[in-house]
């Protein structure tokens, strides 16, 4: 079983000069927790993960207090809000430039396996530079799904 | 000068300036230099061994082990949650109160872990309730760097010291306890004064937020808090007796250590990894570093060198805490303690010399007890010297990182102008308590 076979090949793509607003709502409307950059040519320069840019929102201390269960209401740090700079951020600025892709020649238990081994929802398919298609940890139980409905 | 000697010299003084100026791992700098001494012939590798201080090694892994555990239990951020709800959203007494309770935490644990496990807790209750952090996070610094002062445990610089001299660990707190209590209490004052205005709340309500928080939802497993604290009590008892045991310090730390690894259930491997092995190799390093100097006769030269300027104990001792005060405030204040304590016996062995014939105990004895003043001065300059500036002590260093993300983070120059004056006060206070109680009236 190939990648190829399987990948989504109908993806949101975002380019680096993306405005950070942009990016939320894609977030938002297409339910992914990855985005893919790539560049007017289709050559995939870079992945956004939601984590990077809920935490450019999150004060960075709190990652460091083990247990927060006592708090209910965060007082003045509700009012928190990108500050100028962080408003005029884009998706260049968000993204994680050294990523894990997979050619969409290889096998679906490789993608299953890095995917795990990477604990990444999904992870872009690449045919040479460009990006073709992306492949989710859903689109792995599909063709596990498949393999046992054949036997 | 022997070729030999200028080997040493070398090796040390490049090793030296590799580790403070920080552009390689210091731990790095302390095993390569540590290994090339013995390459290079300055001592044989068994000597090599020798040089290295296990008790400081054993105080510093026992302590390591006992705090990894005491860390899980949650007690930090349950006194800092309690002192919140105490204060009524009273900066001031937040501040107060944080800062007390960082120095005692910091003489009794080590100021690094303590300040690992408060300031983020504080930048986040300060930022609830709309104060800047900057003050708590200067007072928490200064707390920390002062309370260490007052023991034995608290700040590499004694630890060191201690196991050098065989001071023990009531020594450091009947001698140096009154001095930082004093400082203490003096420096919280100025930082009211300095930062009332910055302390003024904001249109926030305290009560509604701080009241909204729960502290005993932290405390997950209360057996293992009950038995950690039970444990760290009966440590501090150990320490307190140990003289009176003629125990070493390293066997109170490490009996607390093993006995709460086994009562705690804990998992071995975690706790091992929480052990700080860089800070323990970079010792390890650093004495055998130190050691070439000695081998190679060269804190002999220096300390005739400098009883050569001057042989009054008076002059002396400031001199060592205030050169040792400015030194520390701008570098690690480690590596100059570790070169100090040779240079420091053998100024003492020379201006009080074995004129009766006393055996060697007896003798350490006599000369250990006039020279009290020289260690002392040590002692106060290195640890109080780390308040100068953000780069001074490694807690600063932390609490600084801790910073960056809020409205005003800590960096060198606004930090220069409260901590370099507050230094410069503590270091006056110690200098006028080693004149009345040790120096003026002999």
């Amino acid at each position: 079983m190939k990648i190829k076979e399987y990948m989504k090949r109908d993806f949101r793509t975002v380019s680096p000069g993306t405005p950070m607003r942009e990016v939320a709502l894609l977030f938002f409307e297409s339910g992914e927790s990855v985005l893919p950059v790539t560049e007017s040519d289709g050559a995939l320069v870079g992945l956004i993960l939601i984590d990077d840019f809920i935490l450019i929102f999150l004060p960075h201390y709190i990652d460091l207090i083990r247990n927060l269960d006592f708090i209910h209401d965060f007082g003045a740090l509700e009012r928190t809000s990108f500050s100028i700079e962080e408003q005029l951020f884009v998706a260049g600025d968000l993204m994680q430039e050294n990523i894990s892709v997979l050619d969409e020649e290889d096998s679906v238990m490789k993608a299953a396996a890095v995917l795990h081994k990477l604990d990444m929802p999904r992870i872009p398919i690449v045919r040479g530079k460009k990006l073709v298609g992306m492949m989710s940890k859903n689109d792995v139980c599909k063709a596990i799904y498949d393999m046992e409905g054949h036997r | 000068m022997t070729a030999q000697a200028a080997i040493a010299l070398v090796i040390f003084v490049i090793a030296y300036i590799l580790i403070v100026t920080e552009r390689i791992h210091r731990t790095k700098i302390a095993i390569m230099g540590g290994i090339l001494l013995v390459v290079f012939r300055i001592m044989s590798q068994p000597e090599a061994f020798g040089f290295i201080d296990f008790n400081t090694i054993g105080l510093l892994t026992g302590m390591m082990l006992l705090i990894s555990v005491i860390k899980e239990t949650g007690v930090f951020s349950y006194v800092a949650i309690k002192i919140a709800k105490q204060a009524r959203g009273d900066a001031w007494k937040i501040l107060l109160w944080f800062s007390v309770f960082t120095a005692v935490a910091s003489a009794l644990l080590d100021n690094v872990t303590t300040v690992l496990l408060i300031a983020p807790i504080t930048i986040l209750i300060a930022e609830m309730l709309d104060i800047s952090p900057f003050p708590f996070l200067v007072a928490e610094i200064l707390a920390s760097n002062i309370g260490g002062t007052a023991t034995l445990i608290g700040d590499p610089p004694n630890i060191l010291i201690g196991s050098a001299t065989d001071l023990s660990f009531l020594d450091f707190v009947v001698h140096l306890g009154p001095v930082v209590v004093v400082i203490l209490v003096i420096t919280l004052f100025a930082l009211k004064i300095t930062f009332r205005k910055a302390l003024s709340p904001g249109d926030i309500d305290y009560g509604k937020i701080v009241e909204g928080m729960d502290e005993t939802k932290v405390i997950k497993d209360r057996a293992l808090l009950r038995r950690s604290l039970i444990v760290l009590g009966l440590t501090i008892a150990g320490f307190i007796a140990h003289d009176a045991l003629s125990l070493k310090p390293a066997t109170v730390a490490l009996a607390g250590g093993g006995a709460l690894l086994i009562w705690s259930g804990t998992d071995i491997e975690k706790r091992l990894e929480e052990v700080e092995w860089p800070t323990l190799f970079f010792f390890m390093g650093l004495f055998v570093l130190v050691g070439g100097l000695e081998k190679a006769g060269l804190l002999e030269r220096l300390a005739t060198g400098i009883l050569s300027a001057s042989t009054s104990i008076v002059v002396l001792s400031l001199c060592i805490l205030w050169i040792s005060a400015i030194a520390s405030s701008f570098l690690d204040n480690i590596p100059f303690v570790a070169a100090m304590i040779p240079l420091l016996l053998k100024i003492s062995t020379s201006l009080f010399p074995n004129t009766e014939g006393l055996d060697e105990a007896a003798y350490k004895l006599y000369y250990m007890k006039e020279s009290l003043p020289l260690w002392w001065s040590l002692a106060l300059g290195a640890c109080l010297g780390g308040n100068g500036t953000i780069i001074g002590a490694s807690a600063n260093v932390v609490i600084a990182g801790f910073s960056e993300k809020t409205k005003s983070p800590l960096n060198f120059k606004n930090y220069f102008r409260y901590g370099f004056s507050f230094m410069l006060i503590s270091v006056a206070l110690s200098s006028v308590y080693l004149l009345l109680r040790y120096l003026l009236f002999r």
